[in-house]
């Protein structure tokens, strides 16, 4: 699939990383420097977002008739 | 006869029973007839169809070949079953490489194997082979067309058999290195004639509901199956033709199947495609984590540097009112605490944490603290902060903030 709007995971944190460089090394002001924490605190609750997120159930696609589609429980299997 | 069949009932042939008149024991017999059909059938090659196969527990292969007229044991031998390209099944046509043995205690003959192929699997190569060659002259291995795979897919269509053993490695390995992943099961038989038919179809299948972000498309868990739906030129040119990331888990360590070079990734295993496609959110986690802990200790280090400032300031001012600066100071720091303090009710446990570190360092941030830690600031009369001795001469007068009261001094001796 190609790329949507919303940033990818990867991004977020380059841009996060980006972020916390200019907040180690450059000579901002303290409000400047708050600032960018409270972006890398953000960024890195989105990349929390995108990794976290309750376990998915396994489906079937099924194809009832021409196009038409259906998503079945998938029966797993207890080994 | 009576008489005759004695006389030649004996234990024993010796060196005349070559003779006319005197007969064999049927182990003699059985061992003459064994050293001429050893002699002679050492190596053969027979081609037929697999009659009856069994496989008991000891390993060895136990089957019948057989044509319109005839039949035949065979036996392999564990050792060899092991190297086998292919289980034959029962009605295959194969040819066997082997010698006949006899098994004296029943007096039957049988073919032992050394080799096991399909019937015209000669031909099949060639044909195969210039398949491939077609096929890499058109162009569809190329690596130009291998798209990259999505870093996060969300949705992950799997093609296989939805009984075997390949869909559940793939959905438990899955699993553990991201719950939260999709998986979606497009079933289809992987074996036998309508094989390639049926995996075009449940490609196609995804495709058209358009979800996916990525597919695998696999076959048994490292077991002997057929490859040959998966060199299927049908198959091959479908999973060229999707529009979704494809890794292909087909093949065996050694063998390669077409399916497998065509997809944009291959894996030895379809527990190695699910490592490849779906991504260890596990180290993702600590990814993020270890970039918390650097912006914790960025910000951390800018406050050292606000205090370095304070104190600077304090000392520049000297101690005759630096209260109300410091106190100005140490406000504006509080203020800081609270709003960082504020921004980590956002963030997860071990971070909260380091903010609670944060914070006790933050107290630490006024020199009135530092002083009450026991620590001292000595200043010439004129106000400089002594750092080192060597700034000193004796007799210099020297006055002394501590945490409470002043004390003026005079320096006796030096030491560097």
């Amino acid at each position: 699939m190609t790329k949507k709007k919303e940033k990818t995971f990867e991004e977020i944190l380059a841009q996060t990383e980006g972020i916390i460089d200019n907040l180690e090394s450059s000579d901002i002001e303290l409000e400047e420097a708050l600032k960018l924490y409270a972006e890398g605190i953000s960024g890195l609750r989105q990349c929390v977002e995108l990794v976290k997120g309750a376990e998915e159930k396994v489906k079937l696609l099924l194809e009832e008739s021409k196009d038409t589609f259906v998503l079945a429980d998938f029966a797993e299997e207890d080994e | 006869m009576r008489k005759g069949f004695t006389a030649a009932f004996r234990e024993d042939g010796g060196s005349s029973e070559l003779s006319g008149s005197r007969g064999l024991t049927v182990s003699q017999l059985t061992r003459r007839i064994k050293g001429m059909l050893e002699g002679e059938f050492a190596s053969v090659l027979v081609e037929g169809e697999v009659g009856s196969i069994s496989r008991p527990p000891s390993g060895h292969l136990y089957l019948t070949l057989k044509d319109n007229r005839s039949i035949i044991d065979v036996v392999i031998w564990r050792s060899t079953v092991a190297k086998l390209a292919v289980m034959p099944q029962e009605g295959d046509k194969v040819e066997v490489k082997g010698g006949i043995t006899l098994y004296e205690p029943r007096g039957r003959y049988q073919l032992v194997g050394t080799q096991l192929h399909r019937a015209g699997e000669g031909e099949l190569r060639a044909e195969f082979e210039v398949m491939v060659r077609r096929l890499r002259e058109e162009g569809l291995f190329n690596p130009e067309h291998k798209r990259e795979l999505p870093k996060v897919p969300k949705v992950v269509g799997i093609v296989t058999s939805a009984s075997g053993a390949a869909v559940r490695d793939i959905i438990k390995v899955a699993r553990k290195r991201m719950p939260s992943v999709q998986l979606i099961v497009s079933p289809c038989v992987v074996q036998g004639e309508q094989a390639p038919l049926e995996i075009v179809a449940a490609l196609q299948r995804l495709e058209r509901w358009g979800g996916c972000e990525l597919i695998i498309i696999g076959r048994g868990g490292g077991s002997l199956e057929d490859l040959t739906p998966f060199n299927d030129e049908r198959v091959v040119r479908e999973v060229f033709a999707c529009t979704t990331p494809v890794i292909s888990a087909v093949g065996h360590e050694v063998d390669v199947s077409i399916c497998d070079l065509v997809a944009d990734v291959r894996a030895a295993t379809p527990s190695e495609a699910a490592e490849i496609g779906v991504p260890d959110v596990r180290e993702k986690r600590r990814r993020v984590d270890y970039l918390q802990h650097r912006l914790v200790n960025a910000l951390i280090g800018k406050l050292e540097r606000a205090k370095s400032r304070v104190r600077l300031l304090a000392g520049r001012n000297g101690w005759k009112v630096p209260q109300s600066l410091v106190a100005r100071d140490k406000q504006s720091i509080d203020y800081l605490v609270e709003k960082v303090m504020g921004l980590g009710k956002v963030l997860v446990e071990p971070k909260r944490n380091r903010l609670t570190l944060l914070a006790a360092r933050l107290e630490g941030l006024s020199p009135l603290a530092i002083l009450q830690r026991g620590y001292s600031v000595t200043r010439t009369l004129d106000n400089k902060v002594v750092k080192s001795s060597s700034e000193l001469e004796p007799g210099c007068a020297l006055k002394t903030n501590l945490a409470a009261g002043v004390i003026y001094s005079e320096v006796k001796a030096i030491e560097e």
